[in-house]
């Protein structure tokens, strides 16, 4: 940083300008969130229709709906005289969930702004001392879910995916008395990465084999609710202009930035080819790639959005750890990537720890939607294994920043009392230059911070579920805001980062550090694990 | 609101009558759920008419009766409207009844508790037309029911954020079982609250011999105005005659209502506990799974003909024969008999 940059040149003035009008754009992303979205996501509460398939074996042979022309026999409850009568054993028995239901007195169907869907199921299940109550109940499920358009007839479901699945029932027996209710934990179902169909349909078995003891242990169930998650069009709408929006003013700051370092007279420094690749980065998860997803069918979507935050939290990283170094002012030179190869190979591991678990876990959703790594013993035991191998990684990642903002602390209390013999000029400089770099360390502890606080505001508020809703839009406010704020954040660096063509001084040494700065630093590299951490164990 | 819309209007109200109609059976047969070892045990004469509260005493247990009908209704409502048999439930229902100008392709659809909760309103608040004690006393039993399905709600989470982390997470709401609400409901009628009226106050009175209770009436109180009668004689008649109680046994558990139902019932009403060695015809190699009975070869539930006599001279029943109910099984498998000790409130002899 031999020429100094935009930061060191700007005067006071045009920083307060600056910053003004960042702070305004930041609430403006907030607003965007709260006043104009709907909710993030919506919840269809789906109540299966117990339908009859006298005959029916195990074997999926036609397709179960409760709605239109051909729709199957039903029950409303299993004490209906007629499972008696006919003796319909547990196999002939169909759930069937037919979504979105209609409402208003018309059929509504599913947009292809919803994106992608995630669904849970919920059991009613109660107690009845005849009937067994496992200490720990397994249930199987055969599952199959399809599919139909607008203009398709009654009976053209297309299926998407079949499978058996097993998955353990987590309940809470509070009194052994008949007919009391069991409560029971959501169960994962599917997750669909593409919203792309009209109509969706679930059929679901629960067979009974006394010999494997399938299905024999999970009590009295009366009704299976499924919870379809999906985001609002509303808000993927919303959501979708703002990316259209950024991308390209990112693409902009991001060519202005690189123009001004090839006119430099030296090549590129370290620095700054890890401030191109945060905005790259950056560009490339602000790439609105989504609006595709309204006319090709694009099930990796999921899958695809997730590796690239993950490819932007592995530069964001890897930048703070060396614009640490960068910034230490020892006398060694650095400059090189492979100088790093310890704090790098740390968030490398735990990013490709998390990789290996996206691939295990959403991979494997693009073949069986109804997959989850957490549904059997032995695949939540290496769901663990990865994720605790990703904690590991990031708490070694934090060592070493700590250590690094250490020795950076050491170097500037043996600077500083240099700073008395300086010349006037120097000393002046080196002042405003810590001043300002404060401000910029600043903003990047105010921009985790706010993350987290608003986070947890999220979390606690959530909790705290109101029967009367609110006009503001708390968690979509949350989604733009501190999304608009790591753009804004990413540009911020990339402008007063970006070499200054008025600098006439040359200095030879490093930057020095304030120990305010490095407060910040610990603080944000806490933040950022604290980030990292609570997000695989919930 | 132009004449079209109000027909629409009708037209959707009419077409949830069967729903509503349903949803106070349900509410009924939950009360007789909570109400089986009790004296009173849910029965009525003649179904109890809610549009006309004029000669209505309201005990604590017609209380209940308002509140869980009120609660079966919500119930009912949002479970249909899930399932999607009804197509005519409202989308954007608030909390107010007002509608928003927000739509499904927009902002998703509001939960259908809130659409039940709506229809209840409409249908068991709105047709009230007197304006007298009796009638606050109804709307705020209706009120603490949709109040009680509310409170036993459970706040669902799912976590979907990136690589199904938390960082993102949606929660909603879940409608519990019915029962829930019975037990939540039926907390509140042991200690309903006594209240009178006073220059059309309403006004709570304080000295309920079960409950002196402090603090203000709250909406999920149950509230009653005529004390709850004497249930063993009622019109001159003994009401628990012939009633069925449990002696569970010794550490066999069983609630404090089943072990005191012996004494609750036939004792403390002057009358005896006769145990009685019953004949039952059962099929005994019964499987029961999750959803039914199966595998199961026949049975046949029957009282000894003795016993008989002496219950239908009390309650003055149809033949004998009809005391022996099939319940289900297959002709020709193997049948069973088994002794059950059955005990019954009669006088003594």
């Amino acid at each position: 940083m031999a020429e100094g940059v935009v930061l060191e040149t700007l005067s006071n003035r045009k920083l307060v300008y600056l910053t003004m009008s960042l702070l305004l754009l930041q609430i403006t992303f907030y607003l965007i969130g709260g006043l104009i979205a709907p909710a993030p996501t919506n919840v269809q509460n789906i109540l299966g229709t117990k339908c009859l398939d006298t005959g029916g074996g195990r074997a999926w042979t036609k397709w179960h709906y409760s709605r239109g022309e051909g729709r199957c026999e039903f029950v409303d409850e299993f004490n209906d005289p007629r499972i008696m009568m006919d003796h319909i054993s547990t196999n002939e028995i169909v759930f069937v969930f037919q979504f979105p239901t209609p409402r208003g007195g018309h059929e509504l169907d599913m947009s292809r702004w919803f994106q992608n869907i995630i669904s849970v199921l919920q059991l009613d299940v109660e107690y009845n001392p005849d009937v067994q109550f496992d200490d720990n109940p397994v249930i199987t499920m055969d599952a199959r879910l399809g599919y139909k358009n607008k203009h398709d007839n009654h009976s053209d479901w297309t299926e998407i995916a079949r499978s058996t699945e097993i998955r353990d029932l987590k309940c809470n027996l509070a009194k052994r008395e008949l007919g009391q209710p069991i409560e029971c934990d959501l169960l994962p179902f599917f997750e669909l990465g593409s919203c792309h169909h009209d109509y969706y349909l679930i059929n679901i078995r629960l067979p009974v084999d006394e010999k494997r003891m399938m299905n024999t242990g999970i009590g009295v169930l009366n009704n299976i609710y499924m919870i379809a998650i999906h985001p609002n069009g509303g808000f993927s709408k919303v959501w979708l202009s703002l990316k259209t929006c950024l991308f390209p003013t990112m693409l902009a700051v991001l060519i202005w930035f690189w123009h001004r370092v090839v006119q430099l007279p030296r090549p590129s420094n370290l620095l700054e080819r890890m401030l191109l690749a945060l905005g790259l980065t950056m560009a490339f998860l602000n790439l609105p790639v989504e609006w595709f997803t309204l006319w090709i069918y694009m099930p990796y979507m999921l899958l695809f959005s997730d590796i690239r935050q993950g490819i932007f939290h592995t530069v964001l990283l890897s930048f703070w750890i060396i614009f640490t170094g960068e910034h230490m002012m020892d006398q060694v030179q650095r400059n090189r990537l492979v100088l790093y190869w310890k704090h790098l190979g740390a968030v490398a591991f735990g990013c490709i720890c998390l990789f290996v678990f996206e691939l295990c876990e959403r991979g494997v959703q693009l073949t069986n939607p109804f997959y989850s790594i957490w549904a059997t013993t032995s695949g939540s035991k290496l769901g663990y294994a990865f994720v605790i191998l990703a904690s590991v990684a990031a708490c070694v990642y934090f060592v070493f920043l700590c250590v690094m903002v250490g020795r950076a602390l050491i170097n500037i209390y043996s600077k500083r009392s240099l700073l008395a013999t300086m010349s006037k000029a120097r000393r002046k400089y080196y002042k405003g230059l810590i001043y300002r770099f404060n401000f910029l360390m600043m903003m990047t502890v105010v921009c985790a911070a706010i993350t987290v606080i608003f986070f947890i505001i999220g979390q606690v508020s959530e909790g705290q579920w109101k029967w009367n809703e609110n006009s503001l839009e708390y968690n979509s406010a949350f989604l733009t805001g501190v999304y608009g704020m790591w753009n804004v954040y990413v540009c911020c660096l990339l402008i007063l980062y970006a070499p200054s063509h008025k600098t006439k001084a040359v200095i030879t040494g490093r930057f020095p550090l304030h120990h305010k700065h490095v407060i910040c630093a610990i603080t944000l590299c806490h933040q950022n694990v604290v980030l990292e951490k609570e997000i695989w164990f919930r | 609101m132009c004449g079209t819309e109000v027909v629409a209007l009708l037209q959707t109200l009419l077409s949830f009558t069967d729903t509503v109609a349903a949803g106070v059976r349900r509410g009924m047969h939950e009360c007789r759920y909570q109400f089986r070892w009790h004296r009173w045990n849910c029965s009525f004469s003649q179904p109890p008419a809610f549009t006309d509260t004029a000669g209505l005493q309201v005990t604590p247990e017609m209380a209940y009766v308002q509140a869980i009908s009120a609660a079966g209704v919500v119930h009912v409502v949002a479970k249909n409207c899930s399932s999607g048999h009804i197509d005519n439930c409202r989308c954007d229902e608030t909390h107010d009844g007002r509608r928003v100008g927000v739509n499904w392709n927009w902002g998703g659809c509001s939960d259908d508790i809130r659409f039940g909760v709506s229809i209840c309103k409409t249908f068991m608040d709105a047709v009230e037309p007197n304006k007298d004690a009796r009638a606050a006393v109804y709307l705020h039993n209706t009120e603490a029911g949709r109040r009680a399905v509310r409170r036993t709600l459970r706040l669902m989470c799912k976590c979907h954020g990136v690589s199904g982390s938390c960082t993102t997470s949606t929660c909603w709401l879940q409608l519990a079982q019915l029962r829930s609400v019975g037990n939540f409901l039926k907390k509140r009628h042991a200690r309903a609250v006594k209240v009178d009226f006073q220059n059309g106050v309403m006004q709570q009175q304080t000295n309920t011999k079960w409950y002196r209770r402090k603090q203000p009436i709250k909406v999920t109180d149950l509230l009653y105005v005529t004390p709850a009668p004497d249930y063993c004689w009622l019109n001159g008649t003994q009401r628990t005659l012939g009633r069925h109680c449990v002696r569970p046994a010794k550490g066999a558990g069983g609630t404090s209502y089943e072990r005191r139902s012996c004494r609750v019932l036939c004792r403390a009403c002057g009358l005896d506990v006769s145990e009685t060695q019953v004949m039952v015809e059962t099929g005994c190699h019964c499987r029961f799974h999750w959803c039914c009975a199966v595998r199961c070869a026949h049975r046949l539930e029957c009282f000894s003909s003795s016993l008989l006599s002496v219950l239908a001279s009390i309650s003055g029943d149809g033949p004998v024969s009809s005391r022996c109910q099939r319940l289900w099984g297959e002709p020709g498998t193997i049948e069973c008999r088994e002794s059950n000790t059955f005990h019954l409130c009669l006088v003594f002899v």
